[in-house]
């Protein structure tokens, strides 16, 4: 395994190995090795560790690489020869301790030698065998095998030798730039993990933030409801110690807009959006409820017709107080005496975003010459103010069967408030 | 004293508006008129003067009462009074700069809420 140490990095942490694709070069320099003849070293810097090697002699790989005193003097050769490349496309050719020629160019990558193409264990001339000899006899080589495998270096002239160099300084600098090219890929892909990582931790930040405010506000709409039955059942303890019918009728009528309140809140608490709630499941229980509060024992049948409409808690809390009064006014004027009828409530949304509703009964309807700005009691005021000012709307009464009450208000109003 | 006081009562929660409006008429002052939106607020103190606005914050339709407020008295000098749910320290910050009489924190105190009044016109 080759141990690449901090100086061997380009900024840091890239090696060569992470910047350009060495099974790829070692493809190529196979191929460039086999068109010419002439080896290829590939080499980290300044480790000098080998990572490719291509078309190596029998000479270097089982003789001088073999030995530790001709290893020592080839490395010190290595050093001297690539310790020197300092510039892009620089080349450099010497001999070699051991008596062949070696050839080599820089890899510079962000201005960082960060290794070295080179070729070599090759000869310009035609060997000494005296000194080949002597060299077999110092390390102590079989002489015949190692004169053979001097026999196999090829001999080049130099002129062929600073061709070949030429081209591979040519390819050491399309290295260099792809490395470098890759070397910025890296870095912006590097920076944009690093974003994306961020981002992501701030948005499971933003994302349990917001679970533990929905979980809050869940909470409290929740212990508004519960307060609000709370005071719901106070009113109804203390008006049953009352004997006065008109008290217990006041309790009552405040213990239902209570109570209609109390389901907005308990909507709210039990919608996904903790925004708005639907007035079609809010008005179906809110109307079952009043029958509950006001129709004991009277057989009034419900109709309703209602859309799937959302609503925020601004434009809820009116219109079920709305319904509350006039329920309240059903059973206390069109089926006062306990007898039978019918109640309709009809809410519609037009595409103009205007919200409709009709609520009628089968009771006696108005009075003749029923003047509704001559009402002292607070019901009709209340409806009033709750549909014109609090609304926004408009609302009318009249005669039809029965009373018949149409409520037009838009629900545009408010922004949502969560 | 009271009773030649007008004042614009601004509150978007019909109850509300109607407790102010009959406790401040009790307490012997004129009500101009109840209104539920800044933008209504602002029609009302320029058709019909009053001495002094009552306004909540938050209101319905497109301006807060701090907006209308802001707006009313960049074209009048008419007192200002704000009520609000929320005793939000940002909400305060932008109600001063109108120089409103009072900020007062539902729910109202109307013995304060007069002598509010009242200080305004003692002088």
């Amino acid at each position: 395994m080759v141990v690449i140490d901090n100086e061997s990095l380009v900024d840091g942490k890239y090696a060569i190995g992470d910047l350009v694709d060495l099974v790829a070069l070692r493809d190529t320099f196979e191929k460039f090795t086999l068109a010419t003849g002439f080896t290829i070293g590939f080499l980290d810097h300044p480790g000098m560790n080998l990572l490719i090697t291509t078309g190596w002699r029998d000479i270097c790989t089982k003789f001088h690489r073999c030995c530790p005193v001709a290893l020592d003097i080839c490395a010190k050769s290595n050093f001297h020869l690539l310790d020197r490349l300092k510039t892009p496309g620089q080349l450099a050719i010497e001999a070699c301790g051991n008596g062949l020629v070696d050839c080599a160019t820089p890899i510079i990558i962000k201005g960082k030698h960060i290794a070295s193409l080179a070729t070599g264990q090759l000869l310009i001339e035609k060997p000494d065998h005296e000194r080949f000899r002597a060299q077999a006899g110092k390390y102590g080589f079989d002489e015949a095998e190692y004169m053979k495998a001097l026999e196999e270096i090829p001999i080049f002239s130099e002129e062929k030798v600073k061709s070949a160099t030429t081209f591979l300084g040519s390819l050491a600098n399309l290295i260099s730039e792809l490395g470098y090219t890759n070397l910025v890929k890296k870095d912006e892909t590097e920076r944009l993990e690093k974003e994306i990582a961020d981002r992501k931790r701030a948005e499971e930040m933003l994302n349990a933030s917001i679970k533990e405010k929905e979980t809050l506000l869940r909470e409290l709409y929740h212990r508004t409801k519960n307060n609000m039955q709370v005071i719901s059942s106070m009113l109804g303890l203390r008006a049953s110690l009352d004997d006065s019918e008109r008290v217990k009728t006041v309790f009552t009528d405040m213990t239902a807009k209570i109570k209609a309140m109390s389901l907005v809140h308990q909507k709210l608490y039990q919608s996904k959006d903790l925004s708005s709630i639907n007035l079609k499941e809010f008005i179906g229980e809110l109307v079952r409820m009043f029958v509950q509060i006001y129709g004991k024992g009277t057989k009034i049948k419900l109709d309703e017709e209602i859309d799937n409409i959302g609503a925020l808690i601004d434009t809820a809390i009116p219109l079920g107080l709305i319904i509350s009064e006039l329920m309240a006014n059903s059973f206390k004027h069109a089926f006062a005496d306990g007898r039978a009828g019918k109640i309709f409530i009809n809410l519609k949304k037009s595409p103009d975003g205007v919200i409709h509703m009709r609520f009628s009964d089968n009771g006696p309807g108005l009075a003749e010459g029923f003047d509704t700005n001559a009402q002292k009691g607070m019901g009709l005021k209340s409806l009033v103010a709750l549909a014109e000012h609090q609304l926004q709307g408009n609302i009318d009464y009249k005669n039809d069967g029965g009373l018949v009450c149409t409520i037009r208000f838009s629900d545009n109003l408010y922004k949502p408030r969560v | 004293m009271n009773k030649t006081i007008s004042i614009l009562i601004v509150e978007d929660e019909a109850f509300s508006a109607m407790f102010l409006r009959d406790a401040l008429s009790c307490e012997g002052y004129q009500i101009c008129d109840t209104v539920a939106t800044g933008e209504g607020a602002i029609a009302i103190a320029e058709n019909k003067r009053p001495d002094i606005i009552l306004m909540d914050i938050r209101l319905a339709g497109e301006l807060d009462g701090i907006e209308a407020a802001s707006r009313i008295r960049q074209k009048n000098k008419i007192p200002i009074i704000f009520t609000t749910g929320h005793s939000d320290e940002k909400i305060a910050a932008r109600a001063r700069k109108v120089d409103p009489v009072a900020y007062l924190i539902k729910p109202i105190d109307i013995d304060e809420l007069s002598l509010k009044i009242n200080s305004v016109f003692s002088g």
